[in-house]
């Protein structure tokens, strides 16, 4: 990986991959490396004692294909800001091209003016990932696929899909026999649910508010059959969690007999952990984008998808110059599983 | 004044209230707070559009957090179709490189508690005891500074010799730090950071003095290392790494210390550090200046930014307000007997500015100047603004924690006493000129860690001086610098208000003096707005009155 006899894009000289990791998330950032069979590049990022972000560069990147691995996790504008200083610098010392690996991409959710003034704050940080000087951006799972079109730059939006596939295969067995159904917690990823449903060639169905008057509160109502079967709650992002729970309830009400919910981003904010452990759900599964350690010590339904081997994947592609579409529908296979304690 | 909106981020509502109550208008209404998952958002409750918006947010408490809060606010009102939008930033974030403290393990002073540090980036990439390392020669692999992962990358060419004469004297003890806890307001219960020892190495050692864990962020690099072997002499890599807590002062300190100093730009080894690559520390001042631009600002003003050529970096106009005016006026108010004392600078680079204040008054002007020769037994301190373009091998100056037992007699905090630095500290900073008999006034730009000033103030009063007053205009002052004020020998503390004085003012009380900064933003605003000029703001005859 790290010579490749692979002329890359522009200059007629190889150079190698450097991945810097911020400190969002370095487990996911060392597990990437190991994959790669890299060691991750050297560089300190601290605070200076009036809380400004300090980032020292260790080596040379003149000229190198340079992965910053950032993801939007914990406090988000310290790592927004972490992300920026590193593109910026690694800019500075004439890196030939950057590359910002964003698993979770940073408010991500204000992505349109749905009220007056209301800040489209995902715009803003397109702007400023761009005006620091990164040229290609790598995420996973948008909230809205839309906000690739907020770049200039070119940005792979992954998915976690296959793994998310892949895992209801191998660990809900009812799956094999049709008694599954998979289903979308509100009307806004409906898409997402059908487009699993299909793949996984089982029944769909959908959970929705019905928005009543201001001070009553909204009824879940579910539009499908799920008597007799195993549910799977399928969303982008488990947040707070209040949405989760309630379907959850509202499904076992309407006869599911399991509930597991399938999640891209774990953020877990809030008493989150809290609400899964009340609800009737069997298990929580989520991908590695966002760092869960902690709240999966206290919450014994969560269970990880390792999502470093796609990403490294994608990242050996685009240093090499190949297709990343075979990411798009198949989960790469991988050394197995590592140990994802970093 | 009609068609103007002035809003306040979430540092500085104070100075807001106070900068709208002089132009006669109320405070916009916006609704500032964090989701559940942290980030931030931002409701701008009155309507903005034609109109002129003004934001007003000083770079304090969390930077990067009121930064972002900034930049969410003008890229609102931007698509809120506000005709023009005026960042007031009074303290500037990101202004200069800051001086980095130091913990007494040599180890930056960082807000990263210590449980955390081992999972931090800090590290480097690490020898892992692949391959890879070792094809760069059997040296590679014990070195704290492989070279790059990508094999067949030459070295970069290096003097021969490894061990300068700044690492033997870590070795030695000469210098020998000792370690305190971040909080740095009790003494040495937990080590900061254990460099170059894995966790297994050292609990072993830890259990004969303290339970906490000891987390290495350096962590890669001490599996590497055999611990206590000496493989090759001068190799600094291979001394053997005493525990920190085992070691009472005096004990040679790890070279953990000297490679985190290199890792954080302070310690420099002139030559080779390892490898060959010479770590820097980014600066981001034009990243700032391009974020605030791409989010839509039309207009910066600021207040007595730290480097005025930060002006070039912005395309949009930048007013960069003075407050000496203001400085002036509050001496001649204040200090009876201004016509016989002295103004000081506490360093070189701020010459410029004390002596314009000097001229101004009428007074005279004296200059400290930071000794950076390298002299046998002394290390030099550490460059104010961390440039490690220097060629001059500097030894991260380790503060004193405040209620440490082994605190040397001087109250300002220098390089760990018991060894014969503390003496060197005291008699590298060169006074130019002659204080002797009167009192002192230093002006600095900014009071961060403020090292400067107080170890200003004790070289005017071992040369003399009969009252030492610094007056700073921006008093950031971060960590543990309000307790090293009080400390001090420094009698009163004048500062403005660019930054929330409150918390200070309950700590140092008397000693701290605050000037009001809002009627100088005020009248920027009024005349910008009207498009008037903004000249006479910088006319020294012309200061607007001061509050107390």
């Amino acid at each position: 990986m790290a010579q490749t006899n692979v002329l890359a894009g522009h200059g007629s000289t190889t150079n190698s991959i450097k991945i810097f990791a911020g400190n969002s998330h370095l487990q996911l950032a060392k597990l990437v490396a190991k994959r790669l069979g890299l060691d991750l590049a050297r560089v300190a990022v601290l605070k200076y004692s009036n809380q400004e972000t300090s980032v020292t560069v260790g080596e040379s990147v003149r000229d190198e294909d340079v992965f910053i691995i950032q993801t939007g996790a914990g406090e988000i504008n310290d790592a927004l800001m972490e992300l920026l200083i590193m593109i910026n610098a690694c800019r500075s010392a004439s890196a030939r091209r950057i590359t910002a690996v964003v698993p979770s991409y940073p408010y991500a959710r204000q992505d349109r003016k749905d009220k007056s003034r209301a800040p489209i704050t995902g715009k803003l940080v397109a702007n400023m990932l761009t005006k620091a000087g990164c040229d290609h951006l790598i995420t996973m799972d948008l909230h809205a696929s839309q906000i690739q079109g907020f770049f200039d730059i070119p940005v792979d939006n992954l998915f976690a899909e296959p793994m998310m596939c892949k895992w209801v295969r191998d660990n809900v067995p009812e799956c094999k026999n049709l008694d599954c159904i998979i289903v979308s917690p509100d009307a806004g990823g409906a898409k997402r649910a059908a487009a699993m449903a299909d793949k996984l060639g089982v029944d769909f169905a959908l959970i929705h508010k019905e928005r009543k008057k201001a001070n009553e509160v909204s009824k879940m109502i579910l539009v499908g059959d799920v008597r007799g079967k195993v549910a799977v709650l399928v969303d982008d992002m488990a947040d707070t969690c209040g949405t989760l729970g309630k379907a959850a309830e509202v499904l076992i009400e309407n006869g599911a007999t399991k509930v597991y919910a399938a999640v891209t981003h774990g953020v877990l904010s809030g008493k989150a952990t809290s609400i899964i452990n009340s609800s009737p759900l069997t298990k929580l599964v989520m991908t590695n984008s966002i760092p869960h350690e902690d709240k999966a010590l206290l919450c014994p339904k969560i269970e990880t998808i390792d999502i470093s081997m796609t990403l490294a994947e994608a990242i050996r592609r685009t240093h090499n110059g190949e297709s990343v579409s075979y990411l798009f529908g198949n989960v790469p296979d991988g050394m197995g599983e590592l140990d994802v304690v970093g | 004044m009609r068609n103007i909106n002035v809003f306040s981020g979430s540092s500085h509502p104070a100075l807001a209230r106070s900068i709208c109550q002089r132009l006669n208008m109320p405070l916009a209404e916006a609704n500032l707070s964090k989701f559940a998952n942290r980030e931030t958002s931002v409701e701008i409750k009155v309507s903005v559009r034609q109109c002129d918006v003004y934001i007003v947010q000083s770079a304090c408490g969390n930077v990067n957090d009121m930064l972002v809060e900034l930049l969410i606010m003008i890229h609102a009102c931007k698509i809120a179709s506000a005709r023009r939008i005026v960042a007031v930033i009074p303290c500037f974030p990101y202004a200069r490189q800051p001086e980095t403290p130091y913990k007494r393990n040599g180890m930056p002073l960082s807000r990263v508690p210590i449980e955390e540090m081992d999972k931090f980036a800090t590290v480097f990439g690490g020898p892992s005891a692949s391959a890879e390392s070792s094809s760069s020669g059997g040296r590679q692999r014990n070195s704290p500074f492989p070279t790059s992962t990508a094999n067949g990358v030459p070295e970069t060419p290096a003097n021969g010799r490894l061990d300068t004469p700044t690492l033997e004297r870590l070795r030695d003890g000469t210098v020998s730090p000792t370690f305190s806890t971040p909080s740095t307001s009790t003494q040495g219960s937990a080590a900061d950071i254990v460099p170059l020892e894995s966790p297994a190495e050292s609990s072993s050692a830890i259990s004969s003095s303290s339970a906490t864990p000891t987390p290495s962020s350096v962590r890669a690099v001490g599996k590497a290392l055999p611990n206590g072997s000496l493989a090759s002499n001068r190799h600094p890599a291979n001394i053997s790494v005493p525990h920190p807590l085992t070691h009472s002062l005096g004990n040679p300190v790890s070279n953990a210390a000297a490679v985190q100093g290199l890792m954080s730009g302070s310690l420099h080894v002139p030559g080779v550090t390892g490898g060959g690559y010479k770590h820097w520390a980014a600066k981001s001042g034009k990243l700032i200046a391009d974020l605030l631009g791409v989010a839509g600002a039309d207009h910066i003003i600021t207040v007595d930014l730290h480097d005025p050529h930060f002006q070039g970096f912005f395309g949009v106009p930048v007013d960069n307000l003075s407050v000496e005016p203001v400085m002036v006026r509050y001496i001649k108010e204040h200090f009876p007997d201004w016509k016989k004392a002295v103004i000081v600078s506490p360093d070189a680079g701020g010459a410029k500015r004390a002596s314009k204040i000097a001229d101004r008054l009428g007074i005279d002007f004296a200059l400290i100047h930071k000794e950076r020769r390298q002299f046998a037994g002394a290390p030099a301190v550490v460059d104010k603004h961390g440039e490690g373009s220097h060629t001059t091998t500097t030894v991260p100056v380790s503060p004193s924690p405040i209620a440490s037992p082994i605190a040397s007699p001087l109250a300002t905090p220098l390089p760990s006493p018991g060894s014969a630095s503390t003496v060197a500290a005291a008699s590298d900073m060169l006074l130019v000129g002659s204080v002797a008999g009167r009192t002192c006034i230093l002006i600095d730009d900014i009071a961060d860690t403020s090292f400067t000033i107080t170890k200003a103030a004790r070289t005017l009063v071992s040369a003399g001086a009969t009252k030492v007053c610094a007056i700073v205009t921006h008093g950031i002052m971060s960590g543990d610098a309000v307790q090293r004020i009080k400390k001090s020998v420094v009698d009163e503390l004048i500062v403005s208000n660019t930054v929330p004085q409150e918390e200070h003012r309950k700590l140092l009380g008397d000693k701290l003096k605050v000037f009001d900064v809002g009627a100088v933003l005020a009248e920027a605003i009024r005349r910008i707005h009207n498009g008037e000029s903004i000249s006479l703001l910088y006319n020294n005859l012309w200061a607007l009155e001061t509050h107390e």
